[in-house]
């Protein structure tokens, strides 16, 4: 079959006011009719810029080198003219954005979106475009369409959204469609529906798919072909199960290690820990009982974030905490440090309720508790250099005399981290993402604490740098004797990191087991929904997953409020 | 027979549903008992017969009895010593016993009449015994033909206002209105005190320095300026009512007619100015936006710093120079039979207000350009020009659009430099004039004026704000 669109020797550098900068070199690749060809990279990598490259969508400092080539159904795409350009995109090569929040006209009706695309490569009337727009908009999944047509961008939901986006994309027929990371923002179980659509728009209509993402599940799940990105140049490509079995380059190789492997089985080490545990002989350091945080919402109501939450933590575990957004899970790890203040309920720390510490005992209580965040440039402050970021933890709670000993703790956690002295006197912003993280973790241990809430702390990090920092965590945890919550969307990675593991549900806690336990032998539907919905970077697994049937009248049966020890310490809400 | 029930019933349920939601709000309830005292009054009558009849007597004593006497008072109690006794052992910290005592007695007081509270709902809920609550005492009532004609009757003022309240909209506006309201009364305390302690005596400003100690006098009493400061700030207010704010110290023509008069000039002037500024604005703060870092926009960003710069009386006056005297093109000063003299006027006004708002259409342009539904605009095939002017202009638009109207609503307070330079017989040169007397009730007629015209604006720009961004008109759907 021949190629439909072929790239040759693409290089594209972007000039900035001091230098120029190559961000692809002479990649080369070519797509098939019907095929769905992966582009793999972490960030950095030059993905999204190649695929904006096709559609010269690039912004106005990007200059694509002449001895590139792109050519569509024989046409060479970088001579059109600007018209001829335009009456490719949208009809014959479409796109999808990543965050469908802010791709879409957020002050422009949806239906009124894709009418316009539909009007604008069609000669069709103002009417027969909405009633056609109403079928795309039922294909694509969406109900009650003669509302929605009507809405606006932030009255759905972010599945919603990118089902919208893709409908705008399908609208004239394309024969390529160019998602760039389409489901990264989403959550799993959304992720996995989204997914399924593309493979059933690509069964009805035979439309090939470049999907750009950095999840090797999802290329695992979708992809026919792969293409491994690094630094713009490309690494290494090929069949998938050819790629997954037999990687030839090294990098590819670590990428596809830094996976975290849902069947690894635990060491010895936790084994005896889970054990010890179970028997009772550790004692539980954080006892959550009856937990409660409500916000008001809308006019007069309030809506319970945190539902009667009852959970043990014991010494030297990571409990893992894993939801989808909007569980509650970031509101509890808030709540447990006060952050938030509980509606209701106690936390028993070491003997004694947080929720009644006066202002004065809770600034003590910051010593022993401590949190780490999502994203780490957000939350250092630009301002300061890394000796007073993890300089001020120490100053505030008088942990050092003076200014020599100041430093020498400062340079003594970096080194902790694993990240060099001479980092002391840089700006944040002088760091790249798991850096950060590495300076957000020393600061958090600057003042000794037993027990650390990590919020989502590897969700913005590319997936070798969090296998690092997951390894940095859990020596951390063995050599300062610490006790984690882990909160999390990722499973695999959850499952990697936790001795036990909770799963969160609009507002409580439905499932909680060992971790093993837990995954392989899921009891609540819920937990099943979401385990199913996780991509296994394992093409043959991912072949045999079957289109499972929306678990609804399971989950009906499951809508009680006990939390009954269903077997042993493997506690469901039923 | 059988649709008016429903038409009745209907409107039962209605208004049962909008008293339950508004009483649970705290700040509501008290509107309703309020506007509604009278049959409030019938009401508790009622629920204490009715408390009386069923037996029981307070829910809430039963309920602690409950408490002390199954033993989880105790249980508590000694719970929370336990617990203090374990925080003072980690932390480390130094207490002494009558301190935990009291510690503990404090934190036992919050618990416990949490828990009570929490049973005494329980109890509600549960309840079938007939004792109710006051809000169920109220729906009852509400419930039935003849409560709800008594309602209507005794208290129509607390039906107005659930209407108020239950509608997002007419909530929003009457929010506004009521801030309005004390942002007026709070401008004419601060400016009549002000003016009431400026130094200058009107009595001999206007009669000058041959007057006589009687005359003096006369225009004291005349003009109530013996009358205490209270007194006299009430008549000021009294006169915001009654639209009468009094007649002027000098002429003793009332102030209110002669705000009047002026009133269409500073219109007309302000409206051409603001339809010349958007007219030049608006495109010319697009296109810079569009071309950026070329030529024409770093020579827009020079004019537009130039413009903002300029005083407009120097302005004004080298206008009249070069277009009135060296050129004689048009006449110097404003009369209003000669529409040619509106013009340098209105370019005097605008340029501030042009250049302003090029800039900010620039930068907001600009920001929504790098947005990323514009490159969806664009992948989806549209020619730039319409993927600027559909998508990019009106996102950018709203906060601008929100800068005019504020802009405007200042202007229509009357531009006092420009109007002097060009003798036009605007509101701002008649408070500026009055002010160095002081004619006080003209200065407060001006002042209160322009108090109501800005909060007028205000409120139908935000109005006009939630129109054009249906995100703002969710948030005020919801509340």
């Amino acid at each position: 079959m021949e190629n439909l669109l072929t790239v040759n020797n693409l290089s594209v550098s972007f000039s900035t006011e001091l230098d120029e900068q190559q961000v692809v070199s002479d990649l080369s690749f070519s797509i098939k009719k019907g095929e769905t060809l992966g582009l793999v990279g972490e960030s950095g990598s030059g993905k999204s810029v190649t695929a904006r490259s096709i559609m010269q969508l690039l912004s106005s400092n990007a200059y694509i080198h002449p001895e590139s080539s792109i050519t569509y159904e024989g046409t060479e795409l970088l001579n059109l003219t600007q018209k001829e350009l335009r009456s490719i995109r949208g009809k014959d090569i479409s796109m999808i954005f990543q965050d469908p929040m802010t791709s879409l006209n957020p002050t422009m009706s949806i239906g009124k979106q894709i009418v316009e695309i539909l009007r604008l490569h069609e000669k069709i009337s103002k009417k027969d475009a909405e009633r056609r727009t109403k079928e795309i908009m039922t294909d694509v999944g969406i109900s009650n369409v003669d509302f929605r047509f009507t809405q606006y961008a932030h009255e759905f939901s972010g599945g919603m959204r990118q089902r919208m986006m893709i409908a705008m994309a399908l609208a004239c027929s394309p024969s390529i469609i160019i998602a760039d990371e389409p489901t990264t923002a989403l959550d799993v179980t959304i992720q996995a529906q989204i997914l399924e659509l593309l493979k059933d728009i690509q069964k009805k209509y035979g439309t090939a798919i470049i999907l750009i993402t950095h999840d090797f599940g999802v290329v695992a799940n979708m992809c026919d072909r792969v293409m491994v990105m690094r630094h713009g140049e490309l690494v290494e490509s090929g069949e998938t199960t050819e790629i997954f079995e037999n990687p030839q380059h090294d990098y590819t190789k670590m990428l596809l290690n830094a996976i975290p492997n849902l069947y690894k089985d635990k060491t010895e080490k936790e084994k005896e820990k889970l054990k010890e545990i179970h028997s009772g002989e550790r004692d539980a350091l954080v006892r959550v009982s009856q937990l409660e945080k409500k916000f008001p919402y809308g006019r007069g109501e309030t809506i319970k974030a945190v539902n009667n939450l009852n959970f043990d933590i014991y010494r030297g575990e990571t409990l893992g905490l894993v939801g989808e957004s909007g569980s509650g899970k970031t509101t509890t790890g808030r709540t447990l440090l006060r952050l938030h203040e509980a509606s209701a309920g106690e936390i028993v720390y070491e003997g004694f309720d947080l929720n009644h510490l006066n202002k004065n005992e809770l600034k003590s209580m910051r010593k022993h508790i401590q949190m780490i965040f999502q994203d780490p440039y957000a939350s250092l402050n630009p301002r300061m250099k890394v000796i007073d970021l993890i300089g001020e933890a120490l100053d505030t709670h008088g942990l050092v005399k003076n200014k020599k000993e100041r430093t020498d703790r400062v340079l003594e956690l970096l080194d902790l981290v694993g990240l060099d002295a001479s980092f002391v006197e840089r700006f944040p912003h002088e760091f790249s993402g798991g850096q950060r993280q590495r300076i957000g973790i020393a600061r958090a241990l600057a003042v000794n604490p037993e027990f650390i809430v990590l919020d989502e702390p590897l969700s913005s990090l590319d997936a070798s740098i969090q296998a690092q920092i997951v390894e940095l965590l859990e020596s951390l945890q063995e050599k300062l004797k610490l006790t984690y919550l882990f909160i999390a969307h990722d499973l695999a990675m959850v499952k990697q990191i936790s001795d036990r593991v909770a799963v969160m549900h609009e507002g409580r806690i439905v499932e909680l087991a060992d971790s093993e336990e837990l995954f392989s032998n899921p009891i609540h539907p819920y937990t099943k929904k979401l385990l199913s919905a996780i991509p296994i970077p394992d093409p043959s697994i991912e072949a045999m997953k079957k289109n499972k049937k929306d678990t609804e009248e399971e989950l009906q049966n499951y809508q009680g409020t006990e939390f009954k020890e269903v077997e042993p310490h493997h506690w469901v809400s039923c | 027979m059988v649709s008016k029930k429903n038409w009745i019933d209907r409107w039962t349920d209605n208004i049962q549903y909008h008293y339950k939601k508004a009483y649970q709000n705290k700040s509501w309830r008290m509107g309703l008992f309020i506007f509604g005292m009278l049959f409030q009054l019938i009401i508790f009558i009622s629920y204490l017969i009715r408390q009386k009849k069923s037996g029981e007597k307070n829910i809430r004593d039963k309920m602690e009895k409950q408490f002390n006497e199954s033993g989880r008072a105790e249980a508590l109690r000694s719970q929370l010593e336990n617990q203090e006794k374990q925080k003072i052992k980690f932390l480390n910290l130094n207490v002494s016993s009558s301190q935990n005592q009291r510690r503990v007695e404090k934190l036992y007081k919050e618990e416990s009449n949490r828990e009570i509270s929490e049973r005494v709902e329980a109890y509600y809920e549960n309840d079938e015994t007939g004792a109710q609550s006051y809000l169920q005492t109220t729906l009852d009532w509400l419930s039935t033909t003849g409560g709800l004609v008594l309602s209507l009757f005794l208290a129509w003022p607390m039906y107005l206002f659930l209407i108020v309240v239950s509608l997002p909209s007419l909530h929003y506006l009457i929010q506004r209105l009521l801030m309005m309201f004390f942002v007026i009364i709070g401008v004419t305390v601060i400016v009549f005190t002000l003016l009431y302690f400026s130094p200058s005596d009107p009595a001999t400003n206007i009669l000058g320095n041959q007057a006589t100690p009687e005359q003096v006098e006369n225009f004291r009493q005349l003009h109530g300026l013996n009358d205490s400061y209270f007194v006299q700030l009430g008549e000021t207010i009294k006169g915001i009512f009654t639209f009468d704010l009094g007649n002027a110290y000098a002429g003793n023509e009332r102030v209110v007619t002669t705000i009047l008069r002026r009133f269409p000039i500073t219109l007309k002037i302000t409206l051409y100015a603001l339809g010349l500024s958007v007219a030049v604005a608006l495109p010319a703060g697009i296109y810079a936006a569009v071309k950026t870092n070329t030529t024409f926009d770093q020579l827009f960003m020079l004019i537009a710093l130039l413009g903002i710069s300029i005083p407009s009386f120097w302005q004004g006056l080298i206008f009249i120079l070069t277009f009135s005297i060296n050129l004689g093109w048009l006449p110097a000063t404003y009369s209003s039979t000669n529409a040619m003299s509106l013009i340098m006027p209105t370019v005097v006004l605008g340029t501030g207000l042009m250049a302003s708002v090029a800039r900010m259409t620039r930068s907001s342009t600009l920001e929504v350009i790098n947005e990323d539904y514009i490159l969806t605009a664009r992948a989806k095939g549209l020619s730039e020009a319409k993927v600027i002017l559909r998508h990019a202009v009106p996102n950018a638009l709203i906060p601008i659009i929100t800068i005019i109207g504020l802009q405007f609503g200042g202007m229509l307070g009357g531009a006092s430099v420009t109007e002097k330079v060009f003798s036009i017989n605007g509101i701002g040169s008649y408070i500026v004039d009055k002010q160095f007397i002081p004619d006080i009730p003209s200065v407060m007629a001006g002042v209160i004026y322009i108090a109501i015209v800005l909060s007028i604006v205000n409120v139908f720009v935000d109005l006009l704000y939630s129109f054009l961004d249906p995100r703002i008109r969710s948030r005020v759907k919801n509340g």
